[in-house]
């Protein structure tokens, strides 16, 4: 029983996993995880409850085929940050991503704080810094969802930490 | 290039700050809208492929407007579970309504919706103190097979609504989803009386509308009234009058955000649904059966005569199966009863606090019960229904019209098929075989 149900299987797709979640569950089970994380990255609540919502909606069409959808979804939702601000970045002509004060993509951010530093990362370390300190993923696995060589992983979080440290209190 | 450490704690700070960021927002799932957005997606992949040639009609098209989940773009962002501040707005999905709940309990709902978390719901407080809440539950394809007219695929809802006020709770099932409506429409889902006490009766009225109705409103046969604004496309309306008054005529208002009257119906509480602004199927879009699901598949013959409305119909036939088969309802076995022919129905006078969990109940049992694939109008009284319980095996049951305009499962179809396996589960086997000997 379910309010969403994923598209069955076409013929002659590989047969479902074996003792996996239905859709539904495992929507419920990593909704908050996924929001959180794109909450991190983005600085917007909004902005990463329609992200991550959208980033399901995709899964929704492949999940029944997917050995691991955690590893896609995550992946898909960082890509899915990435790419707004691509699009945010293209929009506002390469301004300072920082202060975004037009509508939904509005920062949380405070000016100063340690998310104020992060959002003014290159992506691809705040990604790196993100998920090593807050979903704690390996630098093998930050590799695989940022599409990168493992020894990039470690120089990204290095140069990123680089830049956070005199906001962080200890 | 060697990189330096850095000083000892700075790592755990940044994790921690980082953590403590993640945890400053409250992330609650949002299913109701997931699933707006999918079958968006999936109709604009059928309209594509429609305008490809392809042979593909993606069956969520049929949904239409039924419980806010439209072809119509995107509607401004409505929260499923907001924060209920007076009796006419839509409170979020209390854990279980507590029967003869207090009038100064309003707006204490907690945020969380069912404790199974995959339904959605909303949940109020009438003026008069009635406490109403409607969870629901996305049901698998149905085909609805009408005569030469009408063949579909559709995707419905089952809505579960329970009401509590005056020492009693009570409730009533509908389904919604296989009558398109137009951004004006309105719908009565489901409605129903229960006897309360000092010569009272609750009265109810679950109603699905379109994008554009702002506010609804009911009437009471004596001018009381009793209003909300729509959550997802659906309301849920209710309150207390006298008894003589509990089979008057009520009346539906759906009103614009400018309050203006867009029209109104009206209803006798407990009898079949009805619709106003609801379109035809056909004329908006591409319908065909749904791929046979097992023993779904093609055993069903219509004739020329058939139910004038029967996508209503086929809602209530609909609403039924999953009353009539579900196990552990609230009210027993006597709900269960109360959805064969010959029994009463909506169900009626539950005693206090049998209804309470109705909500969490519905995500339990009614969708999971029984899956129905298939709904045949032999005649303009007569249904043929192809379901099964659980995992069970496909059956051929039958659904009949009662008088009050709602279907029902047919007596000797659900007291036929209790030696079945598909009750093996069902731990009232013996109370529902007594019922049906009774």
């Amino acid at each position: 029983m379910a309010l969403v149900q994923a598209v069955p299987a076409e013929p002659g797709s590989p047969p479902p996993r074996a003792g996996a979640l239905s859709f539904s569950d495992f929507y419920l089970a990593n909704y908050s995880t996924l929001v959180r994380l794109a909450y991190v990255l983005t600085s917007s609540a909004e902005l990463a409850e329609d992200l991550v919502q959208d980033c399901f909606v995709r899964l929704h069409r492949h999940y029944e085929r997917l050995e691991t959808p955690e590893r896609y979804v995550r992946q898909a939702v960082v890509n899915a940050c990435r790419s707004h601000f691509r699009r945010a970045g293209r929009e506002r002509d390469r301004r300072p991503l920082l202060y975004v004060v037009d509508g939904q993509g509005a920062s949380d951010a405070v000016p100063g704080d340690l998310h104020d530093v992060l959002l003014s990362l290159p992506y691809r370390q705040r990604a790196a810094v993100v998920l090593r300190y807050y979903s704690g993923l390996s630098e093998s696995e930050i590799a695989e969802v940022l599409g990168c060589r493992p020894g990039t992983v470690g120089s990204l979080i290095h140069r990123g930490l680089e830049r956070l440290r005199g906001v962080v209190e200890k | 290039m060697r990189r330096e450490p850095f000083e000892e704690g700075f790592e755990e700070a940044v994790r921690r700050q980082l953590q403590e960021r993640a945890a400053s927002i409250e992330a609650r799932p949002d299913p109701v809208g997931l699933a707006r957005r999918i079958e968006q997606q999936e109709a604009g992949h059928g309209r594509g492929h429609l305008l490809l040639g392809a042979a593909v009609v993606v069956a969520a098209a049929a949904i239409g407007g039924g419980v806010g989940i439209a072809l119509a773009p995107k509607p401004a962002p409505q929260r499923l579970f907001e924060t209920s501040k007076s009796g006419n707005e839509a409170g979020p999905l209390p854990q279980a309504p507590a029967p003869a709940r207090s009038k100064a309990a309003a707006g204490s709902h907690g945020p969380a919706p069912s404790s199974l978390g995959l339904t959605a719901g909303l949940a109020r407080m009438t003026a008069s103190g009635t406490s109403l809440s409607a969870v629901q539950t996305r049901l698998s394809p149905v085909s609805l097979e009408s005569g030469s007219s009408l063949t579909g695929c559709f995707r419905p809802v089952l809505v579960s609504t329970a009401v509590t006020g005056e020492g009693v709770t009570s409730g009533s099932i509908g389904a919604v989803g296989l009558q398109p409506l137009a951004a004006n429409g309105l719908e009565l889902v489901d409605s129903g009386t229960a006897p309360a006490l000092g010569g009272k009766d609750l009265w109810w009225a679950t109603v699905a509308v379109g994008g554009k109705v702002a506010r609804v409103a009911a009437e009471q046969p004596n001018g009381g009234i009793d209003a909300m604004k729509p959550v997802d496309g659906l309301a849920v309306l209710g309150g207390v009058v006298p008894t003589q008054l509990a089979n008057g005529f009520f009346s539906l208002v759906a009103e614009t955000p400018a309050g203006q009257t867009i029209h109104s119906i009206g209803f006798l509480a407990g009898w079949g649904p009805k619709a106003w602004g609801a379109g035809s199927p056909q004329s908006a879009l591409s319908l065909r059966a749904c791929p046979a699901l097992g023993g779904g598949g093609a055993l069903l013959t219509t004739t020329a005569s058939q139910p004038a409305a029967p996508l209503l119909a086929g809602s209530s036939v609909l609403a039924s199966f999953h009353q009539a088969y579900s196990a552990g309802l609230p009210a027993g076995v006597a709900e269960n009863m109360a959805a064969v022919a010959g029994g009463r129905g909506p169900l009626r006078g539950a005693g206090a606090g049998e209804g309470a969990g109705r909500g969490d109940l519905t995500a339990a049992g009614l969708a999971a019960a029984v899956q129905v694939a298939k709904v045949a109008f032999v005649s303009a009284d007569r249904a043929d229904v192809v379901y099964r319980e659980a995992a069970g095996p496909w059956q051929t049951g039958t659904a009949v019209l009662g008088p009050t305009g709602l279907w029902k499962v047919s007596r000797s179809s659900f007291c036929g098929s209790l030696s079945g396996a598909l009750t093996a589960n069902r731990p009232s086997l013996s109370v529902l075989e007594r019922a049906c000997r009774g």
